[in-house]
């Protein structure tokens, strides 16, 4: 199927109204239906929030008896909580399922409903996840709370101005992740069966993004490695901001590493999902 | 009752071809999925690396210990990928769309043609390169010909102990419908919770992960068992937690069966 977007083929009406001013009206409706579909299976979406809590309960007690009554990479066991638990926070709020959702999406052939409709596919998957974390907040944040509690979280590393430079490097990562994952989901349109690949992604996702441990546990050459892809600035780079470790001129290079990183992959999408979604040969109906 | 016997073992073996024969059409899927397993376990070891740098043992577990523990995990996983999860996803869905009418109108036990309906060879691929790992482990600290008997042993009793609690939790879809969410928080919580020894753990979440949620406990004893550290305590505790789910899961399948009413119109 010939995608609906390239440049030569506008539709009619995107010639007459513009390409953007359908949008608002759109996001307005499709918003509602993505909440009103996640409140209708709540009882799931707890369930995955079970999950995403499961890895916190069991990596605090990991990096604690580990630590003892010293410190490793900066961090006390008081510390590793804090860490932990601003680090479900950002993958919570940079979390999406572009990756899986896409394998299904052209293995099964629903890509061909998508295409149809006169609107980017990206527009409604920028809409689930909004939706997702709005619903989700409600069990997560009291969960969270709750953790800091529990295990007994030094929370003297969170300061005011911390978290006001975590807020737009927590959007960013969201951002950055969101369109990196969505690049990597239109592989699926070559490969068709994306598990092993997905995995590959996700296994550096865990080790160099900061969510198994904070990188500074890392020997001096590995944290190297990891600074130079795009995995840090998703995961640790905002928390290491709220907990006050990067301050400064390093919270303004951090931002720019990821306005960087976003616009470069924000440049090369539209290329990938143009050649992508010519590969798209509907399977099934 | 010979009979019987005979015809579940004849079923098994059909099931278990039909499963090598998927195998055989998917070439490419195993080596996919070999490809999996192997990230999965390159980033478990890097992580055991990783602390081991910082520490010398894990409250009582050494290095070598905690890849044999990686390696019991692996095993215990590629049993659930093989049978136990494929089946009981099958299950909620069939009770789901009422297909489980066929499942009961079999002159067969229900239960037993439950647990073995769907059979993945993929996770004979995670058995075995947990069981690899296992051995890999073992020769770095040593090992008895007596331990390994308890090994095989307590290796057993795990497998039982999570078969059946998964079995118990996917009963309730008779009541509660669509359970899939169970299935997976447990499949989530063993995969984090399971890689690591109880000994880590503070009291309460100890006790959780060996009541309420075995994982822990099934993971650690074996690993314990095949390094001569398990005392006879642990595994009659082992022991009596497998006849306790055993017999829950049973009867529980019993009730639902009763209360069953087709979702077939």
């Amino acid at each position: 199927m010939t995608p609906w977007l390239a440049d030569d083929r506008r539709s009619v009406s995107d010639r007459k109204y513009g390409r953007w001013r359908g949008l608002p009206t759109y996001y307005r409706a499709q918003l509602e239906m993505s909440l009103g579909i996640y409140l209708a299976y709540r009882a799931q979406v707890v369930g995955w929030l079970a999950g995403s809590l499961i890895q916190p309960l069991v990596l605090i007690p990991a990096w604690q008896t580990t630590t003892g009554d010293g410190q490793i990479g900066g961090y006390s066991q008081g510390l590793f909580v804090t860490y932990f638990v601003v680090e479900t926070l950002v993958t919570f709020l940079t979390l999406n399922f572009v990756v899986i959702e896409f394998g299904a999406r052209v293995q099964h052939g629903y890509f061909s409903q998508v295409l149809l409709r006169p609107v980017h596919p990206i527009h409604h998957d920028i809409c689930t996840v909004v939706a997702y974390r709005i619903v989700g907040a409600v069990v997560m944040v009291p969960s969270l709370l709750l953790l800091t509690v529990v295990f007994g979280a030094d929370t003297s590393a969170l300061s005011m101005s911390g978290l006001v430079a975590f807020l737009p490097a927590v959007l960013l990562a969201s951002l950055m992740r969101f369109v990196l994952e969505w690049m990597v989901g239109c592989l699926a349109f070559w490969f068709v069966r994306t598990s092993a690949l997905n995995a590959a992604y996700y296994s550096m996702m865990l080790l160099l993004s900061g969510s198994l441990m904070p990188l500074s546990v890392l020997p001096q050459w590995a944290q190297s490695g990891a600074a130079a892809t795009p995995f840090p600035w998703m995961v640790a780079f905002p928390v290491e901001v709220a907990m006050g470790t990067r301050t400064g001129a390093q919270v303004w290079m951090g931002l720019g590493w990821q306005v960087v990183w976003t616009c470069v992959i924000v440049l090369l999408l539209p290329l990938v999902w143009k050649h992508a979604a010519r590969r798209h040969s509907a399977v099934g109906g | 009752m010979i009979t019987s016997m005979r015809h579940g073992a004849g079923l098994i073996r059909a099931v278990l071809g039909i499963g090598i024969a998927n195998l055989l059409a998917y070439r490419a899927d195993l080596v996919l999925s070999g490809v999996q397993i192997a990230l999965r376990l390159v980033v478990q070891i890097v992580t055991i690396a990783i602390i081991f740098n910082h520490t010398s043992v894990l409250n009582g577990w050494t290095a070598g210990q905690m890849v044999v523990l990686l390696g019991v995990h692996a095993t215990l996983e590629g049993w659930l990928e093989l049978l136990v999860l494929p089946s009981l996803y099958d299950l909620v869905d069939a009770v789901r769309e009422g297909s489980f009418d066929f499942v009961l109108i079999k002159p067969i036990d229900a239960q037993l043609l439950t647990i073995i309906q769907r059979f993945n060879p993929a996770g004979l691929s995670t058995l075995a390169s947990g069981l690899l790992v296992v051995v890999v482990g073992v020769t770095t600290v040593g090992t008895s010909a007596s331990a390994v008997g308890w090994f095989i042993l307590t290796l057993v009793f795990s497998a039982v102990i999570l078969s059946s609690f998964v079995m118990l939790l996917c009963t309730t879809c008779f009541w509660f419908v669509n359970v899939t969410n169970f299935i997976d928080v447990f499949a989530m919580s063993f995969s984090e919770a399971g890689k690591w020894p109880l000994a880590i753990y503070p009291r309460w979440l100890k006790w959780g992960l060996t009541v309420v949620l075995p994982v822990g406990f099934a993971v650690t004893v074996p690993s314990q068992a095949i390094t001569a550290r398990a005392d006879g305590e642990t595994i009659a505790f082992a022991f009596a937690l497998v006849i306790a789910t055993v017999v829950a899961s049973r009867l529980l399948w019993r009730r639902a069966i009763r209360s069953y009413t087709s979702a077939s119109s």
